[in-house]
């Protein structure tokens, strides 16, 4: 069996085609983008942020197997360095036995062009993709996941991870119609020992792009988290254009002075396998030095908030977000969001001795849009 | 060389020494999946010290092959 791996071009779209059929067929619920061009992130010679398509080819023609690469410049250590993710690897080893061995193909392909490389989700612990990378020698770990119930009756209703026996259903509708579950949440919040941060000094502001006063926070923040990607106003820009009207972009100023910034989604589900119906709050991403991270949560909840969200999640690794998050009333629950670090950039984290909670990651950093 | 494959199988798949002859392949191993074939690759790797390319990886699908492609890389059968 020949099987070659090549950078995706037009000529191989159709090809492409009859691999989702062929995996449709076979019972996967996963495909690989039709068009070689990436609809999130697509390279130009200008921009080190980018993503790259990748096929494997049997005999220059059936394509067995893909995968995405994300290039994106990191700061570690103060030192910037092109870091890259792999997303989406699909191998028809999924549907024929045959081909199982394009997958271990896929991940060393990915590993010999990106040395410095990492998985983020992987969508948790039981899915193929986790093993393989553990098997390549990955480190992998969860990224902390949070969350804040802000209105009891949408959440208690549509919960359905929680809602899974008749028993259970009963009894959370029997708190979300009584007030019980309203009661219960104020119970929780009042006896956990959280302490909300001084807003009279700050001030919030939509924007509809991020300008020079990011690139301001960016020269700021960058020092204080050994490792995290670049996250100046021009690399903003392309993570959250200003046309992509979902996020929510918020500027936090004290005394005039912008300290941090925020991304956020209010997004409305219906029939979702998590959350059901339920209108949801993102904290996608966030950045401020370590002593403001608390003003940058509080004024997130805040907005959240009053986008009458019913629940508000985020994913965070740095310690910093994850203390400013408890502060903020936001309580832990188990993640299969995951990090699955090279073990070229476990050892290279390693010797700057950057440990899970010295890395800032968070849903910002992960495969694109779509999966937030 | 096939002592050290067999080690290698023997470890992994639970095949003994005699069994791991030049004709084992996946269809013979049910275990032999592509997490499987990764950690093979990446014990072949470390015992022999050489490194495949991505593109031989996937040629690797029979321990006959295996020797073949070892021996393309300077191992002494």
């Amino acid at each position: 069996m020949a099987v070659r791996i090549v950078e995706y071009d037009a000529s191989k779209e159709a090809a492409v085609t009859a691999f989702n059929g062929r995996l449709k067929a076979g019972g996967a619920t996963q495909g690989f983008s039709e068009s070689h061009v990436p609809a999130w992130l697509p390279p130009r010679p200008d921009r080190t942020l980018f993503m790259q398509y990748f096929l494997a080819v049997e005999d220059d023609a059936t394509v067995r197997g893909c995968y995405a690469l994300k290039h994106q410049d990191f700061s570690i250590s103060g030192r910037t360095r092109s870091i890259g993710l792999i997303a989406l690897p699909i191998s028809e080893g999924i549907v024929n036995r045959g081909y199982a061995a394009v997958g271990a193909q896929l991940i060393m392909h990915a590993i010999r062009q990106k040395p410095l490389i990492y998985g983020l989700g992987l969508g948790g612990e039981s899915e193929a993709i986790t093993h393989m990378v553990r098997a390549a020698g990955w480190r992998v770990a969860p990224v902390p996941f949070f969350f804040r119930v802000i209105r009891p009756f949408g959440f208690l209703r549509n919960i359905r991870s929680l809602r899974n026996s008749p028993l259970r259903r009963l009894l959370m509708d029997a708190l979300a119609f009584s007030g019980g579950g309203w009661l219960g949440i104020k119970a929780i919040h009042l006896f956990s020992r959280f302490r909300l941060p001084d807003g009279r000094s700050l001030s919030v502001e939509i924007v509809d792009e991020f300008s020079a006063w990011a690139d301001e926070v960016w020269t700021r923040c960058a020092p204080h988290y050994g490792y995290c990607a670049v996250r100046d106003a021009a690399t903003l820009r392309i993570l959250y254009p200003a046309g992509d009207s979902r996020f929510i972009r918020m500027k936090i100023s004290e005394a005039g002075c912008p300290i941090g910034w925020a991304v956020l989604l209010a997004t409305d589900f219906t029939h979702h396998k998590h959350f059901g119906g339920m209108r949801l709050g993102t904290i996608v991403d966030v950045l401020a030095i370590p002593k403001d991270a608390d003003k940058v949560v509080f004024c997130a909840e805040r907005l959240l908030r009053m986008q009458k969200v019913d629940l508000i999640v985020t994913n965070q690794s740095h310690a910093t977000w994850q203390a400013a998050l408890r502060q903020c009333g936001f309580l832990t629950g188990p993640s299969t969001f995951l990090l699955a670090t090279s073990r070229k950039l476990t050892d290279l984290l390693n010797e700057s001795n950057l440990t899970g909670d010295r890395l800032h990651l968070n849903r910002g950093d992960g495969d694109g849009p779509i999966n937030l | 060389m096939q002592e050290r494959i067999g080690k290698i199988f023997s470890g992994l798949f639970g095949v003994s020494r005699e069994a791991c002859t030049d004709a084992l392949s996946p269809k013979d191993i049910e275990a032999w999946n592509s997490v499987y074939h990764l950690t093979l690759v990446m014990s072949l790797e470390e015992e022999f010290g050489v490194q495949f390319s991505p593109d031989e990886i996937v040629e690797l699908d029979s321990v006959g092959a295996i020797k073949a492609k070892l021996a393309q890389h300077g191992v002494a059968r």
